[in-house]
């Protein structure tokens, strides 16, 4: 059991080493700073029994005027000795219900490798994410990426959305 | 630069000609714009002319040190920047009274971050120019920046009353007066800016700013006291919230405000209406509104609501303090899983929570019939599903009760006494037993999957890590590895358990290999990196996490860009084990240079924050940055080097390169150290003879080693042997990292031991009471705090003559023998050790300090003091490898026969133990 929640500017820096542990791609602190000043609904974190965060999802708004308002997963992580337990997902879902309410986001981008199955799987399959773009030679060693989207179901009733939503941070929870 | 420059020469009776004039206004408009090329070519064309001219010199000098460009530390870029100064230096002194001089004096400073002094400059400007906003402006930012909130708070209202009609000036005052403390000043701020805005504004609107708006003004009003009403402010927030409900786009935010002020107000079921809706808002994973949740079903008191609250990870009031029968009946009801549709059921509302599940196990009686069948079938679940952490998980039900409050049992000597462990060891075995013969779960029919043994063996090993069985643990988990040899968990469990069985090494090798399994796994790299480095080899340390660190040459720059302190940190511990002081020293600095920066990075964000009106945040901001000195990995790297300092002045003529101090080490670690010696010395000769072919894994995921490009001027090819810090002086630099740590983590024992230890060498004598007494405060049964009131006394005895003046030796005759109970030095240890006679559990390394008081100041007890530690048979708290190695050495110390004794007991307790 983890305890899911907003992050705060206190978590910054466990997130960043948590980020160090797991993913090659590594940001300095002031990058963590900028997310949480400028998107501080979009930043969650995971935190085991004893405090210590185990997960977190760094998320922002694009700022790109000409396409509709949309956010970005800047970067996700879990530790491995914590997987299996729907973390990720849970994570992700509650970082899309702020940005899509907070922000009125249209839809969330984030960047995959080609070679990452099991996140590709979190994201198409759990997350219902869908491939938008191949991004050639995206990541520093030369791999390319897959640019994918979710979009929050168009002009839908709101409430309707919402609920959807909802019901997906309810999945994440089971055990 | 001067955003109203029309013409920056005016009133200093030396204009320059029109043409130069123009000239210096595109140099301005120019650096600006960040076209430092244009702006430089601009600047020479006017000092071809007018070569002395002061304004102009100081703006080239500003230029040419943006050419500079920030943290490089190549030679060039260094040229450039003493070239700027030199330019700004000439600038000022031929234009004393220029405000632009000045000004441009201050933003060189600031740039080396010396505020101080930028704050004078930017003052002297302001003294000939007045109302000059830009520079205004940029004063307030260091005033924040420093926290001169006063100052800050006069600037800015300085600058609102300048300008009042802009947003920015009138949050940045409001804000100023916030950080002061008035409250319901910086209402009253941001009440009269709204006062100025047209009905209809855009401000009115719902969206993200006016949202950050009302909840910052929310949250201030909620910090209003009134004399006798203390909960006057939050009384106002709550009514407050309603009123600003339609331009709210953060409605999670929104509603938790609003629980935290109806739990403070007693208003609990409205509170439990609030719960409600941010559980259906997804949040019912958020262990904080569980708490908040049983408050508001309990009706607890102000003071219980707010230290729920702040707990952390999974706690909730339920694993704080222990319940009541009646309490706890109201809990269940509304965490067990029943067929009451109402509202008041969480597991009914929610069935999917893994949070609500959870913590109803929590909520149970740990000997009761229900608690054993629901976590057996909790158990059964996350055992088939594979999950990894179970283990930890269920360590958090081991709750022990102290003074009405809950602690976590970990000491292996609670935790196999604790009912919920043995229960799990029953349950786990029950499991072992029943899927190794028929592959069910006891008195099921259903067949399971293969891997549910594997994953009943993986987590009964880790129940008998909990009771530190680490040999037990390991027949388990090989095991595992036997029939999945391709389980990467397998050999991360199997390496945790040998290094805290004593078997460093092999532990490293294990986990190395689990690594060699799957490549793209950056936390396996890290786990393997880690443990090498524990293990003191730092060659393969470095080539592992080489393949994940971006890098041409040396991993270390990378990382140290990249922040990496957990690694910087592992490799200073590595260092300073293997007696490398100097650069053991330079990476726990490179550490604390880490912290530096996270403290300047704030600066950008004071006037961004404003802009974005993300206010709330940044007030948690500012905070942070007042107490990141405080924070757990600057306070590892500052104790360590103060230790380091401590042991240059207790052997002040230690040679960094040379052998290393073998005579402070404990036994375990001069063999390690002597080992890692010849090593290193068979390696430098190898790598001499075979030129530099190293065949080693090819680095992926970053540049191949190939192009061993080191650059020489990044900051860890500083002197990183550390040679400057070592020549600092010791008693200087471990001061002031005492007095940081005793001023930032007064809550830790540690920062008040150092600040002993660092006192006492300094003479202090009266600081080094101080610190013993905040010791006390803090665990009076520490064992570190009764080595130090012996080690006290001892030198009261020793040093006739005090460093300290007359008063303060008075002080200390009256206060310290209250330390010691008022007996004398002997029958003070004596005290002690008849307590640890009547507790055989008595921690080991407490037992260690008397004995070793009993050797310094009880002569003629030698035996006694021995029996002390034998006695103990080894089955007492705090009983740990470590704590095992020091006990041995101590006992070898004094008596050679006993230590081979106390080595068969050790190697019984920890059968794989190495190196004793």
């Amino acid at each position: 059991m983890v305890n899911i929640r907003m992050a705060t500017v206190n978590d910054l820096i466990e997130m960043q080493q948590c980020n160090l542990w797991c993913l090659p791609e590594n940001y300095q602190m002031k990058y963590y700073f900028y997310h949480i000043l400028s998107w501080p609904q979009l930043l969650w974190v995971a935190e085991d029994f004893d405090g210590r965060i185990v997960g977190y999802v760094l998320a922002k708004m694009e700022e790109d005027e000409t396409k509709p308002p949309h956010g970005h997963i800047t970067s996700l992580a879990v530790l491995r000795t914590h997987r299996k337990r729907g973390i990720a997902t849970a994570l992700m879902r509650r970082s899309q219900i702020e940005m899509h309410e907070v922000f009125g986001a249209k839809f969330v981008s984030l960047h995959v490798r080609k070679s990452n199955r099991a996140a590709y799987h979190l994201y198409n399959e759990t997350l219902k994410y869908k491939i938008n773009d191949v991004e050639r030679g995206y990541y520093a060693d030369g791999e390319d990426a897959y640019d994918m989207r979710c979009t929050f179901g168009e002009e839908k009733k709101e409430s309707e959305e919402m609920n959807q939503l909802e019901a997906g941070v309810e999945k994440v929870a089971v055990s | 630069m001067s955003g109203k420059n029309d013409n920056p020469q005016s009133g200093q009776g030396r204009p320059l000609p029109k043409k130069e004039a123009d000239l210096f206004k595109n140099v301005v408009k120019f650096y600006e714009s960040k076209q430092y090329k244009k702006g430089l070519k601009n600047a020479e064309t006017i000092l071809k002319r007018f070569p002395n001219h002061g304004e102009t010199l100081c703006m080239k000098g500003l230029i040419v040190h943006s050419l500079g460009n920030g943290d490089k530390k190549d030679d060039a870029a260094l040229e450039k920047r003493q070239e700027a100064i030199d330019l700004v230096k000439k600038g000022l002194m031929m234009d004393m009274r220029s405000h632009v001089c000045w000004h441009v004096y201050g933003l060189l400073y600031r740039s080396t971050r010396d505020y101080p002094e930028a704050i004078k400059a930017y003052k002297q400007a302001l003294r000939i120019d007045p109302e000059n906003l830009q520079i205004l402006r940029d004063l307030s930012l260091l005033q924040i920046q420093m926290r001169d909130l006063v100052g800050f708070r006069e600037t800015r209202l300085k600058i609102l009353t300048f300008r009042p009609n802009s947003k920015i000036h009138w949050l940045s005052y409001a804000l100023g007066v916030h950080v002061c403390g008035d409250a319901e000043g910086a209402v009253r701020a941001l009440d009269s800016y709204l006062d100025t805005l047209e009905e209809g504004s855009k401000e009115f609107e719902r969206c993200f700013e006016s949202s950050e708006l009302a909840l910052y003004k929310n949250r201030v009003l909620s910090e209003v006291t009134e004399e006798g009403d203390e909960l006057a402010g939050v009384k106002k927030a709550l009514v407050h919230l309603d009123e600003v409900k339609p331009v709210i786009v953060d409605r999670t935010g929104w509603l938790q405000a609003k629980l935290s002020y109806q739990l403070q107000l007693g208003m609990f079921d409205a509170a439990k209406e609030t719960c409600h809706l941010l559980f259906e808002r997804g949040c019912t994973e958020d262990h904080r509104i569980h708490g908040a949740y049983m408050c508001a079903l309990l009706q607890c008191d102000r003071d219980t609501c707010l230290e729920v609250q702040k707990l952390k990870g999974t706690g909730t009031l339920a694993s704080m303090r222990p319940l009541s029968d009646d309490e706890r009946r109201t809990l269940i009801a509304a965490y067990e899983r029943s067929n009451d549709e109402t509202n008041n059921n969480l597991a009914a509302s929610f069935p999917r929570s893994a949070a609500v599940k959870r913590i109803y196990l929590t909520l149970l009686a740990p000997d009761s019939e229900k608690f054993r069948l629901n976590i057996d079938s909790y158990c059964q679940k996350q055992i088939s599903k594979g999950v990894p952490s179970l283990g930890s998980d269920l360590s958090s039900l081991y709750l022990m009760e102290s003074n009405n409050r809950y602690v976590l049992a970990n000491d292996p000597v609670d935790v196999k006494n604790h009912t919920v462990y043995k229960l799990l060891v029953e349950l786990v075995d029950s499991y072992i037993n029943s899927l190794g013969s028929k592959n069910t779960f006891p008195g099921d029919t259903t067949v399971c999957a293969p891997s549910t043994l594997l994953w009943a063996w993986y987590l009964r090993a880790v129940l008998h890590a909990h009771a530190a069985e680490y040999a037990d643990g390991i027949t388990l988990i090989n095991k595992c590895i036997d029939h999945t040899p391709t389980g990467v968990d397998f050999y991360e469990l199997k390496a945790n358990l040998l290094e805290a069985g004593g078997d460093i090494q092999q532990a490293a090798d294990v986990v190395d290999t689990g690594r060699d399994l799957d490549h793209q796994d950056r936390y396996i790299n890290n786990q393997t990196t880690k443990t090498l480095l524990r293990a003191g080899r730092e060659e393969d340390a470095k080539n592992r996490i080489s393949m994940f660190a971006r890098h041409e040459g040396n991993p270390e720059e990378n990382l140290y860009d990249m922040q990496c302190t957990w690694f910087e940190l592992e490799l200073a511990d590595s260092c300073r084990k293997k007696g490398q002081l100097g650069r053991s020293l330079r990476k726990y600095i490179d550490v604390i240079k880490h912290y530096e920066d996270y403290h300047e990075d704030q600066f950008d964000f004071h006037a961004y924050c404003v802009r974005k009106v993300t206010l709330r945040t940044y007030c948690e901001m500012l905070k942070f940055e007042d107490n990141i000195w405080g924070l757990p990995f600057y306070g590892h790297a500052a104790e360590e080097v103060i230790k380091i300092y401590l042991q240059i002045m207790d052997k002040p003529a230690q040679d960094d390169e040379e052998e290393p101090d073998y005579s402070k080490m404990t036994a375990a670690e001069r063999k390690k150290a002597k080992n890692m010696a010849r090593k290193k010395k068979k390696a430098q000769e190898k790598s001499e003879t075979n030129g530099s072919a190293k065949k080693e894994e090819p680095a992926k995921g970053a540049d191949n080693g190939n192009k061993k490009k080191v650059n020489k001027n990044h900051q860890v090819n500083q002197d990183p042997n550390g040679a400057e810090l070592l020549a600092l002086d010791p008693a200087e630099e471990a001061k002031k990292f005492a007095a940081i740590l005793v001023r930032h983590a007064p809550q830790k024992i540690s920062s008040w031991a150092l600040q002993y230890d660092v006192s006492v060498r300094r003479g202090k004598m009266l600081m080094a009471l101080q610190a013993l007494y905040k010791m006390r405060n803090i665990n009076s049964n520490s064992h570190e705090l009764f080595a130090r009131i012996v080690d006290f006394s001892e030198r009261l005895m020793k040093s006739a003559t005090a460093k300290d003046n007359a008063s303060s030796e008075k002080v200390i005759a009256t206060e310290f023998p209250k330390l010691m109970g008022n007996q004398s030095l002997a029958d003070f240890i004596k005290s002690a050790l008849n307590s640890i006679k009547a507790d055989p559990l008595s921690s080991l390394p407490m037992r260690i300090a008397v004995s070793k008081a009993m050797m310094s100041s009880l002569p003629g007890k030698k035996e006694e003091a021995l029996s002390l530690i034998l006695d103990s048979k080894l089955a007492c708290r705090g009983m740990d490898v470590e704590s095992c190695r020091e006990a041995l050495e101590f006992v070898g110390s004094i008596e050679p026969g006993a230590k081979e004794q106390l080595k068969i007991l050790v190697g019984a307790r920890f059968p794989i133990v190495k190196d004793l």
